[in-house]
């Protein structure tokens, strides 16, 4: 807005600001995803929101959408202390939220989409009927006010991502929202369009229009907020100018000032590589790399991790690894077999075991009992199976043996998988792994959503097949786990591997530059002016393996 | 950065896709719904006429043929809007045959007892009854559409069976009711054109007459129900896709959560969507009543449900597409009575129409489909010249087979509504 | 799954008696007693004759059944039962009718030859699926119509047996005396069951048993039937576990086929003899589906639903004997379906609310730590 209202956000700030939360806390059965969250946001500003994968962003942004309700603390809009039921209640009160995955149905024109729910009408012997052309003309005018050209009539499914994400600003923009809320904005864009949506944004601003926008790409936060506000663990930790800090500054922040120390203990790690992955290439359909000449090797009794923004290409890594996707060059070996062209059974009966990120979708048959699910994917071999036959016995005496040495907390072994607590069903998979006696194990966020207790008696399982000989390759958002468990640390970057670092002598700010690919830019100094931080954004992601030492870590 | 969701190449699922646009667009497509449905109408008579000119079987384009062609395609045609109503609102219908069959009892039993109109009334209704079952099952009761359509077709013959033998009214017949009462007036569409159209009839000229002949069939002594059933098309087009009750309805069938976020009420627009088509098919089994049998009979519908759902794939979800399956299923039906050197004539017709999607593949430069089209017609010009007649027993099923081809061949192009036959549960279960 | 067995079988009983309740306040609307209907049910109903009906038909019941239930422990959904069967018995009847063979030999041909073509009509909505993901149940519907017109197509041109000799019906040559299963009559009698003169227990029930072990012992003890349990319950972590998605459909829709195929069988190698448009009664397809629901695809349960449903269906001549509406059957039988699949979804939506939360109160370990400085992790609820 004016000069006048730029002052620090600060709880006694004068002005009214346009939302201020209050002490947010919110639990989930099991976890605290926000406390004593504190923050305001001046009017006809951007404000960004930046934090790790997990700080909690998300469900902030939700209790403000009205999208979940806050245990506690309060919830200001202009001042009025407010409390929603659901979004519509947000949405009457100008809060408007442009989802990271669209909310827009594929098959319905631009148009449809926009005015759906909020259809004007012809007069009266028509009242049926939607007035089209109003909608239209409302429509350009919004567009032509806010600069974002679409076609009305035009299929949503024919459209580009920056499109849709146009459209969906539109849709927000017609019902009539004054902040905005914007979650990760980018991360489904490529730069030109980011280009484009902070043009977009920046005219918003100019109409004074409040904008939200959540974000863990440092140089595009810099670029744009006003101000930015860290969250990390759940909390806010700092709120900043751009001109104020800089991006390692930043990193920092949102990484916390000490990384965990790595246990000391004894390397297990062998000469001997088990699994390794050499020019590992996978596009889409149309031709983008999601996966962008990958190579890695995991000796036995050696943890790889791989840190990383999610969304960065670690999924299709994986699914390549475990044979769910076809690669379209580079190779996979296991210890001296090539086994690019497997099957994924032909490979899990090698010994590939595989702890997926997603329990319930890829790792559990959640209506069937424990047993059974003791013998998915080790279910063509003893002692679940022989022959064509399943050993039904063998099964459950394994499974009980799993109960037993991984500390299952189960009734019974008959009882259903979606019974069980995150943390038990997590651990009977990691069991299950495990006792199938693998070679190499492939671990993707082992301990997601469990409780502190589970999470601990995870790590030690893992530590203790490393000790084993077991070549782990470790994919994980959360950078204690990380630094805790690795031998080595890869950081992947937009379907590459841009970085391989020592977990014992790793930054806090050289983690979270790579990962937020900040780290192309190795002077401190020179980011903070937004002209320079233009170009860091423009220039690709530093291919050449990074100094393993940058100016200013402690060594 | 690409758009990739974390799991999707995991799982398969649906992914973000862009344009995709292979070979040439149809220019066709290009033009409005009605100019195009024009043209393939003018291309479909000269189809025919040219069959008729090559095989000498005048059957083809009699004016007896189009007339029961019409009214045998009617009760599909309505089957199928019922199913394309609750497929726009994302619920699988295969309950039309059962919403049909109680269509058809209730029919008859309100024109036997009350007249004709409110038999009419009466079989809507009934058919609306089996809807508003199907839609408390799978809406409310999250039960599996397919599964819930099953029971409401055993139910809908149970129910319309015991209802016969119990109906003290209609004598100790068990499987039928008595004649119904049926004095719905049959009008004349174009009265004026009437006389210059039989003349051109008359005469043999190259298409003219075909088209005079078709176009008596289709406007004389049609029934005032045929006429609104014809009417309910356009309507549907109308109400569905140009009021917002429409909008609101097909966007729960596209994406039931974005229409949840932005206020639509999703069960109440599926409500609505099955009880009409329930309502619709109900129509349909009051056609088979009042244009055929003109009483009710046990098993009368004969699997028309089915075949509406057909219809409705065939049309690609759209009251245009509908009709023309409707057609093909209703003009199939129609040959099927027939003397057998007509249902002969119509290898040639299919090779004529493979022929010209040929040529249409070669002109928007898709040489693969170009060939096998060519060669399909050719195989049908030779069937038709080394034999004397169709497999009789055949001919119904011929549009069940071009459906299946249609499924399998275009199936890319085929756009069924995206959240079709997906349980929707509010979030917070 | 033993702690649930209780509201899984409350579920059906509860449905049953909601379904009889219905039935008989229609019964009441139309003016019957269904207090006169109840007790023609309870006399007559366990009557000897009835008894054996009930068993002679929920034979092809319980095949059918067996055959829906393949496709739904893997979510596949076979509505094309009833055009496998439709063509498998023709071809089965004909094959069968074309060779001579020593008894049981012959019998197991026909077994065969029946098996085999059904397979072979559901490997084209399989092979759709797997390849051009065509909805296997559309295509099933287009499948079955046209089963009907390819059978009497074929039937009338190739499959007929010569005019004149068996006048009469339109059908196949009748079969020799090998390929005829023999009447169960005898070794009931010789047990000690008699039974009135004109029953005939067929032995085909023989057959549907011999399906229900192949069933149970396939899906349950072969890893086969666990990767294909595994695809229906969990895509995902099946094709995690290393099942190939698209084999397994194949394989399903073949097996399941397979089965459907034997459905049709009961007159051809029982009375009839021969195909005939009458001998291979229609509509068992969706019978079948209605009885593996009732079952819960169980094959124990499934064999309830058919017994069930073939009691109805026997009910029907006592009903009209005693000049009562026997169509009330039918009625009941829909009734009792849609109550049984409401009865299911919503017993499932209450277990597994009480069993998680049961557990959760057994295990505090799953419970919420204190809020603090540890790291607290976001949480996608799903």
């Amino acid at each position: 807005m004016s000069a006048a209202t730029r002052t620090t956000p600060t709880e006694a700030e004068a002005a009214t600001p346009a939302v201020r939360l209050t002490g947010i806390l919110k639990r989930f059965p099991g976890v605290v995803a926000n406390h004593d969250v504190n923050m305001a946001v001046r009017r006809g500003s951007i404000h960004a929101i930046v934090g790790e994968n997990g700080a909690g962003k998300s469900t902030l942004m939700k209790i403000l959408y009205g999208m979940q309700k806050p245990d506690e603390g309060t919830i200001e809009i202009d001042g009025e202390t407010v409390s929603f039921r659901n979004p519509n209640d947000a949405i009457a009160l100008g809060i408007g939220m442009v989802h990271q995955h669209f909310m827009l149905a594929d098959n319905l024109s631009v148009l449809e989409n926009i005015i759906l729910g909020y259809e004007p009408r012809l007069p009266f012997p028509l009242r049926f009927q939607v007035d089209t052309r109003k909608a239209r003309t409302r429509i350009n005018e919004i567009a032509a006010t806010y600069g974002m050209t679409v076609d009305p009539d035009e299929l949503v499914e024919t459209l580009g991502v920056g499109e849709r994400q146009r459209v969906e600003i539109l849709k927000v923009l017609y019902r009539g929202a004054t902040t905005l809320i914007l979650d990760e904005p980018t991360a489904v864009l490529v730069p030109q369009e980011v280009d484009e949506l902070f043009q977009s944004l920046n005219d918003l601003k100019a109409q004074g229009i409040t904008i939200l926008f959540i974000s863990h790409k440092l140089d595009e936060v810099l670029r744009l907020a006003d101000d930015i506000t860290v969250i990390r663990g759940g909390t806010t930790v700092a709120t900043r100018h751009p001109s104020e800090v800089t991006a390692r500054q930043l990193a920092e922040l949102m990484v916390g000032n000490e990384l965990p120390t790595p246990h000391t203990r004894e390397s297990t790690v062998t000469d001997e590589v088990e699994l390794t992955v050499e020019g590992l290439t996978c596009r889409q359909p149309d031709g983008r790399p999601l996966l962008d000449d990958v190579s890695l090797r995991v000796r036995k009794g050696e943890i790889v991790g791989i840190a990383g923004v999610e969304g960065n290409g670690q999924s299709e890594l994986i699914a390549a690894i475990m044979g769910l996707l076809a690669a379209d060059a580079g190779t996979v070996r296991l210890g001296n077999d090539d086994i690019t062209g497997w099957t994924t059974r032909q490979r899990r009966e090698a010994g590939i075991g595989y702890i997926p990120q997603d329990r319930h979708r890829h790792g559990l048959l959640l209506d069937a009992p424990l047993w059974e699910n003791q013998m998915l994917g080790h279910q063509s071999q003893p002692p679940n199976a022989n022959g064509p036959w399943i050993d039904r016995d063998g099964a459950r005496a394994r499974t009980l043996e799993v109960v037993e040495s991984y500390d299952v907390r189960t009734p019974s072994i008959d009882v259903h998988a979606e019974a069980l607590s995150g943390g038990n069903q997590q651990k009977f998979i990691i069991g299950r792994e495990m006792m199938a006696e693998p070679s190499a194990i492939i671990a993707a966020h082992p301990t997601r959503g469990v409780d502190v207790g589970a999470q601990a008696a995870i790590w030690d399982q893992l530590r203790d097949a490393r000790g084993a000989g077991l070549a782990t390759l470790l994919i994980s958002a959360d950078l204690e786990e990380l630094i805790g468990l690795s031998d080595t640390l890869l950081v992947i970057y937009k379907g590459r591997i841009v970085a391989e670092l020592d977990p014992a002598t790793a930054t806090p700010e050289e983690l979270g530059s790579y990962m937020t690919g900040a780290g192309g830019n190795a002077e401190p100094a020179a980011v903070g002016a937004s002209a320079t931080s233009d170009t860091s954004t423009a220039s690709p992601p530093d291919p050449t393996p990074p100094d393993p030492s940058p100016p200013g870590a402690p060594s | 950065m690409t758009a990739v969701d974390a799991t999707s190449a995991l799982a398969g699922t649906r992914t973000v896709t862009g344009p995709d646009r292979r070979g040439r667009t149809d220019p066709l497509s290009r033009l409005p719904g009605p100019a195009r449905f024009g043209i393939y109408l003018v291309v479909g008579v000269a189809i025919l006429a040219l069959a008729r000119e090559i095989t000498g079987a005048g059957q083809l384009t009699a004016e007896g043929t189009f007339r029961s062609a019409l009214a045998l395609s009617m009760p599909i045609a309505l089957a199928g809007l019922g199913g394309l109503w609750a497929e726009r609102a994302g619920v699988v219908n295969i309950g039309l045959e059962g919403m049909m069959v109680l269509g058809t009892w209730f029919g008859a039993y309100g024109a036997i007892a009350y007249g004709p109109w409110t038999g009419v009334l009466f079989g809507v209704a009934g058919g609306a009854v089996g809807g508003l079952l199907h839609a408390v099952a799978t809406v409310s009761f999250g039960v599996d559409h397919i599964i819930s359509g099953v029971a409401i077709n055993l139910l809908g013959v149970g129910l319309t069976n015991f209802l016969t033998t119990t109906t003290s009214s209609w004598g100790n017949q068990t499987k039928e009711s008595p004649q119904i009462p049926n004095n719905i007036v049959e009008v004349d569409l174009l009265p004026f054109l009437n006389s210059p159209l039989e003349t051109l009839s008359e005469q043999n000229r190259f298409f003219v007459s075909d088209l005079a002949r078709i176009t008596l069939g289709l406007t004389t002594n049609v029934s005032l129900l045929v006429l609104i059933g014809i009417a309910l098309f356009p309507l549907t087009w109308y109400l569905l896709w140009r009021t917002r009750v429409g909008l609101r309805l097909r966007s729960v069938g596209e994406d039931p959560e974005a229409a949840d976020s932005l206020g639509v009420k999703v069960y109440g627009m599926k409500y609505l969507a099955v009880i009409t088509s329930g309502a619709l098919s109900g129509l349909g089994g009051v056609m088979l009543v009042y244009l055929f049998a003109e009483k009710f009979q046990s098993g009368q519908t004969g699997g028309r449900g089915y075949i509406g759902l057909a219809a409705m794939i065939f049309g690609n979800w759209r009251p245009g597409g509908l009709v023309m399956g409707a057609g093909l299923f209703g003009f199939m039906d129609s040959m099927q009575s027939q003397v057998d050197s007509t249902a002969h004539a119509l290898l040639v017709v299919a090779a004529l129409v493979l022929a010209l999607l040929a040529a249409r593949s070669l002109a928007l430069r898709r040489y693969t489909s170009a060939g096998v089209l060519a060669v399909l017609g050719a195989l049908f010009w030779v069937w038709y010249q080394r034999t004397d007649e169709l497999p009789r027993e055949m001919i119904p099923y011929f549009p069940h087979i071009a459906t299946l081809l249609v499924l399998v061949f275009a199936s890319q192009r085929l756009r069924m509504p995206a959240a079709d036959g997906k349980i929707y549960r509010r979030s917070g279960r | 799954m033993k702690q649930r067995l209780g509201p899984q079988l409350a579920a059906p009983l509860l449905a049953i008696a909601f379904a009889l309740l219905v039935s008989g306040v229609i019964l009441l609307l139309a003016g019957f007693n269904p207090g006169d209907v109840l007790s023609v049910v309870l006399q007559d109903g366990f009557e000897r004759q009835r008894l054996v009906e009930t068993v002679n038909r929920a034979g092809p019941y319980y095949i059918a059944g067996v055959a829906v239930a393949i496709g739904f422990k893997m979510n596949l959904f076979n509505i094309g039962v009833e055009g496998q069967y439709k063509v498998a018995a023709l071809v089965a009847a004909w094959a069968g009718a074309s060779v001579s063979l020593p008894g049981p030999l012959h019998v197991l041909f026909i077994l065969a030859a029946a098996s085999l073509t059904g397979a072979a009509w559901a490997f084209i909505p399989a092979i759709l699926k797997a390849t051009r993901g065509v909805s296997e149940v559309i295509s099933s519907i287009m499948l079955n119509a046209i089963a009907f017109g390819f059978s009497s197509f074929m039937l009338t041109r190739y499959f007929r047996a010569p005019r004149g000799e068996y006048a009469g019906t339109v059908g196949t040559v009748p079969l020799d005396d090998s390929g005829r299963l023999p009447s169960l009559n005898g070794v009931l009698e010789r047990i000690g069951i008699e039974l009135p003169g004109s029953s005939r227990v067929q032995s085909y029930v023989l057959v549907a048993v011999a399906v229900g072990i192949i069933y149970r012992v396939v899906i349950w003890r072969t890893r086969f039937g666990y990767d294909l349990r595994a695809s229906g319950s969990n895509d995902g972590a099946a094709a995690a576990s290393g099942v190939d998605p698209k084999r397994m459909i194949i394989l399903a829709m073949l097996f399941s086929g397979a089965v459907a195929g034997l459905v049709g069988l009961n007159n051809i190698t029982g009375q009839a003899g021969r195909y005939t448009d009458v001998s291979v009664v229609s509509g068992i397809g969706f019978t079948g589906i209605a009885v593996a629901l009732l079952g819960r695809n169980h094959p124990l349960g499934i064999a309830f639903g058919a017994l069930l449903w073939a009691f109805m269906d026997a009910l029907q001549t006592p009903l009209s004997t005693n000049e009562l509406p026997k169509q009330i059957t039918a009625i009941l039988q829909g009734v009792t379906v849609l109550s049984v699949v409401i009865a299911y979804e919503v017993v499932r939506r209450v277990g597994v609310r009480q069993q998680a939360a049961a557990l959760r109160r057994e295990t505090p370990a799953g419970g919420a730590p204190p809020p603090g400085p540890g790291p607290a992790r976001e949480v996608v609820p799903a």
